[in-house]
């Protein structure tokens, strides 16, 4: 028979984190890195970032560009994740710690749930490296059964930097409107490359980055490899809305259907 | 933060973050924010680690007090029903069901038996850790074995 303390010991060691909350967690903590340089345009630098959440950060740092310079300048942020909850009704703290008024659902129709929601903060900073801005952001995690997971930012509008002047909503590849507001989507590439092998890239790769606006080379990652991630933008009450998920998951019409709930939920 | 050291600290430190959660937390997804929440201040912070152990102490006590600052929110749920348990995996003797006798203690008596009998750590280091005095620590250790009816470590003896 089992001592008791054998037992105690038995019972902490099987209390451990799942595979997956740990991917999650990994995820999350390699997107919490500096950005550096970006000129107006997207430009393929030293991000080390994980894809799917890549356009949000970029996101808030060319709306940032956007409110402060009237010519491009040297731009540099920082984007760090806040407090986190598990728990949807703590949607209205949210709010008010980010200062904005939002909607959301805590169930889509097409199957898509609410799993966690945190706060995250972007710092901007000139060419003098003086904090320009300082911005808040919403963030809800969805997920749904043999999916790609779903994140949507929530962003306010900054120095009335409205989303249809923004580089973002020009590159659009499709667009619709939904009662009087325009959804822009997106699908972009991303090339994540070990940083050992920066030297590797070819003179095709280089050059695509720097001329197609849905291509983005990262480093920092295991291994070479190549993913895609779908985005959605509008601009509501406002507030900026990205909707963003890896893969070939979500069609244009899933995430416009998503969209609409958002905006009939208001 | 790279990848590889990303992958490092969770594998590391992820489990016994989260078991500290659910010691003072009694509850599975509130113990993973709490594993999120530490992971992100070690990124925001500037300390400077000399080793491993110095490390780990730091995550413990990072831990310890984001688990107060939930606990004092309003959002944070009070009441944990026996049928929570169930979200959290533990084993449990069936005879003797420790997890539930160990729940049913109050927070700083689970955490100092946690840190005793599980990581292991001395009188001295626990009290270092939660910033207690060393009475203070062996009152709490001796209560808490009385009720779940542990033996003293051999090498405490």
């Amino acid at each position: 028979m089992m001592s008791r303390n054998a037992e105690y010991l038995d019972a902490m060691a099987n209390l451990t984190l799942s595979d997956d909350a740990k991917n999650r967690m990994i995820q999350r903590m390699i997107t919490t890195t500096p950005i550096t340089s970006i000129s107006g345009k997207k430009r393929n630098n030293s991000i080390k970032k994980y894809a799917v959440l890549a356009a949000a950060c970029l996101m808030t740092l060319g709306l940032i560009a956007a409110a402060f310079i009237g010519n491009p300048a040297k731009l540099t942020s920082k984007k760090v994740d806040l407090s986190g909850t598990r728990h949807f009704e703590n949607l209205t703290e949210y709010e008010k710690a980010a200062q904005i008024d939002i909607s959301a659902v805590e169930a889509f129709k097409n199957g898509y749930k609410f799993q966690y929601m945190y706060l995250s903060e972007t710092n901007a900073f000139d060419g003098d490296s003086s904090k320009i801005s300082k911005e808040k952001a919403v963030n809800i995690h969805y997920t749904c059964e043999n999916k790609a997971d779903l994140e949507i930012h929530m962003n306010p509008v900054i120095a009335s930097a409205h989303l249809k002047d923004s580089e973002d909503a020009q590159n659009a590849t499709d667009q619709t409107e939904i009662d009087g507001i325009t959804l822009y989507y997106s699908l972009n590439e991303y090339l994540s490359v070990p940083a050992s092998e920066k030297g590797t890239l070819t003179n095709e790769e280089l050059e695509r980055a720097e001329s197609d606006n849905h291509f983005f080379i990262y480093y920092g990652s295991l291994e070479r490899k190549t993913t895609y991630a779908s985005t959605l933008l509008f601009e509501m009450d406002n507030v900026i809305y990205l909707l963003e998920s890896s893969g070939n998951d979500l069609t244009t019409d899933d995430l416009y259907s998503m969209a609409k709930e958002i905006i009939e939920h208001k | 933060m790279e990848e590889k050291e990303a992958r490092r600290l969770v594998e590391s430190c992820g489990d016994l973050i989260y078991r500290i959660g659910v010691n003072y937390l009694k509850n599975a997804s509130d113990a993973e924010d709490i594993c999120q929440t530490v992971f992100l201040k070690y990124i925001a912070s500037d300390v400077h680690f000399e080793n491993q152990q110095h490390e780990k102490a730091w995550i413990i006590r990072t831990t310890i007090n984001a688990c107060k600052d939930v606990l004092k929110s309003s959002a944070f749920k009070n009441t944990t029903t026996l049928e929570e348990l169930g979200d959290i995996k533990a084993t449990e003797s069936h005879e003797t069901g420790i997890t539930e006798e160990v729940m049913k203690l109050p927070h700083n008596y689970r955490i100092c038996i946690y840190l005793y009998y599980y990581e292991g750590y001395s009188i001295k280091e626990i009290a270092s850790i939660l910033q207690k005095t060393e009475l203070s620590v062996r009152t709490l250790l001796s209560r808490a074995r009385k009720k779940l009816q542990l033996t003293i470590r051999e090498d405490m003896q």
